[in-house]
């Protein structure tokens, strides 16, 4: 490989793309900053301990990780479904699986109430047969976390799957491994990489969801009322409070994403 | 358990027809120049790719038959593979690697594991166990690739370029380990290659494959004595023996070893072989090995030349081949050799069945193999 040296050290960026670059970064930090300035920092400690920002602090992580959880279970087969088989009205499938990434979370909201609410399409033999209601309770917002956070986990998992060496699993079907156990014992831990990935985007993505699980599970504190709802109605009330809650929730999503970083999320680029 | 193949794969406009038999015991090495078809074969005799057509059966089980309808999943064949870039699975440790195939075919952990302990000893990388495939050495991932393959104890063991993806000195010694651990295993073996060396150290019968057509086969020394095509002839046109070296020897009151050869001083060495005869190598050598050169090597005189050849015998000329624009000529002496020639070298030297001849070799040019 032949290189010439150059004369002088040169970025190759056109210097006409600087300043709208350095708006557009600004316009990303500003707000950010904005809130640490406002920030209530000598009141802060005592608003923390306060019982309604830990019983939404609890909600919050508690439903998202459900939430995660529940698109682990049906996502990471939907991801190898479309990773994998062949069939008439596949890329159908893929379109409607993004569907939740364009869709106003609020319209989101609706469609579950229209689906799973007491008169809903389903909700209504839920209600009839079972006894069970959804909506407005801790597992409407986890349904509604999970219903917008699912894209999420499929698009990392599905990519995970597309870029695998599928010769590993050749190997383990010469090695009389049945497909189950193809995938249990190959497929799954050489795509973990991107299934912790996908799962933290989904997390974080749940964490902060609002549109949806206040059309779909309303507020009330203790039961549906989650960080971003209290964020919201507190913005009314007490707005120093609102600033502290929304602190909490971007240390939580910094700190995830930082613990998991290193090891995981790089298995995004993969 | 013969196996009895009959199979025609296609990949896109490619074509591969072959019939293959081998009996139990037996070791077959399907040579080829690459895109002849040989991964296709051995990928269709595992199950991984389908049938166009054909039949493929181990003794009274079929494997495979378009005819009939029949088909056995690969996870459901008695095979053992054994893959070029061995395929160990990267997040599992040597010994669960091996182990794998035992627990997928129902064993408990325990004994599973204690197997697979078993099969890295007689690899030779017991040391390694706990050790992850991305940390073994290319000759380290192979051994436990044989090992993981052999372990479930398959019927039909498929090698393809097992030795391909190491380097020299790594091949040579795991070229020792494969014909031992061929050579204890009870079942068929299929072995693709493209290194005739390989072949004629693993195989007990060839079979030359090419643009997916079987052209040839036999025992390595019925297709080297009369290759059928100039490429079979390349292919398989090697000079190979088995002996016992005898390192630095003292022969004739002179010592061998430390002569000037090309130019700078080497180490030199003996090899004798099963017919007594002595043949000087570069390298001094230890113990049983093989010993190879290729027909082009060996140079043909009238009489005794004068010089630099370490190896020089007399030898009668038995047969003339003519391949391509060389001619492959049978001396039958103390060792009998193959020797390439040009036509025009036969007509000066009057080359004819019963003449009398010498042959030589130069060290340099004899590789040396230990067994």
């Amino acid at each position: 490989m032949t290189r010439t040296a150059p004369t002088r050290q040169r970025s190759g960026l056109p210097a006409v793309l600087w300043l709208p670059a350095a708006m557009g970064l600004a316009f990303l930090v500003l707000p950010l900053a904005a809130l640490l300035v406002r920030a209530p920092w000598r009141t802060l400690p005592g608003q923390l301990r306060s019982p309604v920002v830990l019983q939404a602090l609890r909600l919050s992580v508690l439903s998202a990780t459900l939430a995660t959880a529940v698109c682990l279970l049906a996502g990471v087969p939907v991801a190898w479904v479309l990773a994998r088989s062949a069939f008439p009205g596949l890329r159908m499938v893929r379109a409607l699986v993004t569907v939740p990434l364009v869709l106003p979370p609020v319209v989101g909201g609706v469609a579950l109430l229209l689906a799973l609410g007491r008169r809903g399409v389903l909700g209504r033999y839920l209600d009839a047969w079972f006894g069970v209601t959804l909506p407005f309770s801790t597992a409407a917002v986890v349904l509604a976390e999970a219903f917008v956070a699912m894209p999420f986990l499929v698009i990392a998992v599905e990519g995970a799957l597309r870029g695998m060496d599928r010769r590993f699993e050749e190997a383990a079907a010469t090695l009389g491994a049945s497909r189950w156990t193809v995938f249990r014992r190959v497929t799954l831990p050489l795509v973990a990489p991107g299934i912790v990935a996908g799962a933290v985007l989904c997390w974080t993505r749940a964490l902060g969801e609002f549109g949806a699980t206040i059309t779909f599970a309303g507020n009330f504190p203790g039961r549906t009322q989650t960080v971003p709802i209290a964020v919201y109605l507190a913005l009314e009330t007490d707005p120093a409070g609102a600033v502290t809650l929304s602190l909490v929730l971007i240390a939580v999503s910094v700190v995830v994403l930082v613990a998991l970083r290193g090891r995981w999320v790089g298995g995004l680029a993969a | 358990m013969t196996l009895d193949a009959v199979l025609r794969v296609r990949r896109g406009a490619f074509e591969a027809a072959v019939e293959l038999r081998v009996a139990p015991g037996e070791v077959l090495a399907v040579v080829g120049p690459n895109g002849a078809g040989k991964t296709t074969v051995l990928r269709a005799l595992a199950g991984l790719d389908p049938l166009a057509a054909g039949r493929v059966a181990l003794g009274d089980t079929v494997l495979d038959d378009r005819a009939a309808g029949v088909w056995v999943p690969p996870e459901h064949r008695p095979v053992g593979y054994v893959f070029a870039d061995h395929r160990l699975f990267p997040h599992l440790s040597a010994a669960d690697n091996i182990a794998f195939g035992l627990r997928a075919r129902g064993m408990r952990r325990a004994a599973a594991r204690a197997v697979a302990a078993q099969w890295l000893a007689r690899v030779g990388v017991a040391e390694l166990a706990a050790v992850r495939p991305g940390r073994l050495s290319s000759g380290q991932a192979q051994r436990v690739a044989l090992a993981r393959a052999l372990a479930p104890r398959p019927r039909l063991l498929l090698l393809d370029e097992p030795l391909s993806a190491l380097d020299a000195g790594t091949r040579a010694a795991l070229r020792t380990e494969l014909r031992r651990l061929v050579g204890e295993y009870e079942g068929c073996c299929l072995a693709v290659t493209h290194d005739p060396l390989d072949a004629l150290v693993l195989a007990d019968r060839i079979a030359v494959l090419e643009a997916g057509r079987i052209v040839q086969a036999g025992t390595p020394a019925e297709v080297a004595r009369h290759p059928r095509t100039d490429h079979v002839a390349r292919l398989v046109g090697l000079n190979l023996y088995r002996g016992t070296g005898l390192g630095g020897a003292v022969v004739g009151g002179g010592v061998v070893g430390g002569g000037v050869v090309g130019g700078g001083v080497v180490g030199g060495g003996m090899v004798r072989l099963a017919d007594g005869t002595e043949l000087v190598v570069a390298e001094p050598v230890h113990g049983p090995a093989f010993v190879a050169f290729p027909p082009t090597a060996v140079a043909v005189h009238r009489s005794r030349p004068d010089g630099s050849p370490r190896n020089c015998w007399p030898a009668t000329v038995a047969e003339l081949e003519p391949h391509g624009s060389t001619i492959r000529v049978r001396l039958v002496g103390r060792p009998q050799a193959y020797a390439d020639v040009t036509a025009a070298a036969v007509a000066e030297l009057g080359l004819a069945p019963g003449r009398a001849v010498w042959a030589a070799v130069k060290a340099t040019e004899l590789a040396v193999y230990p067994a």
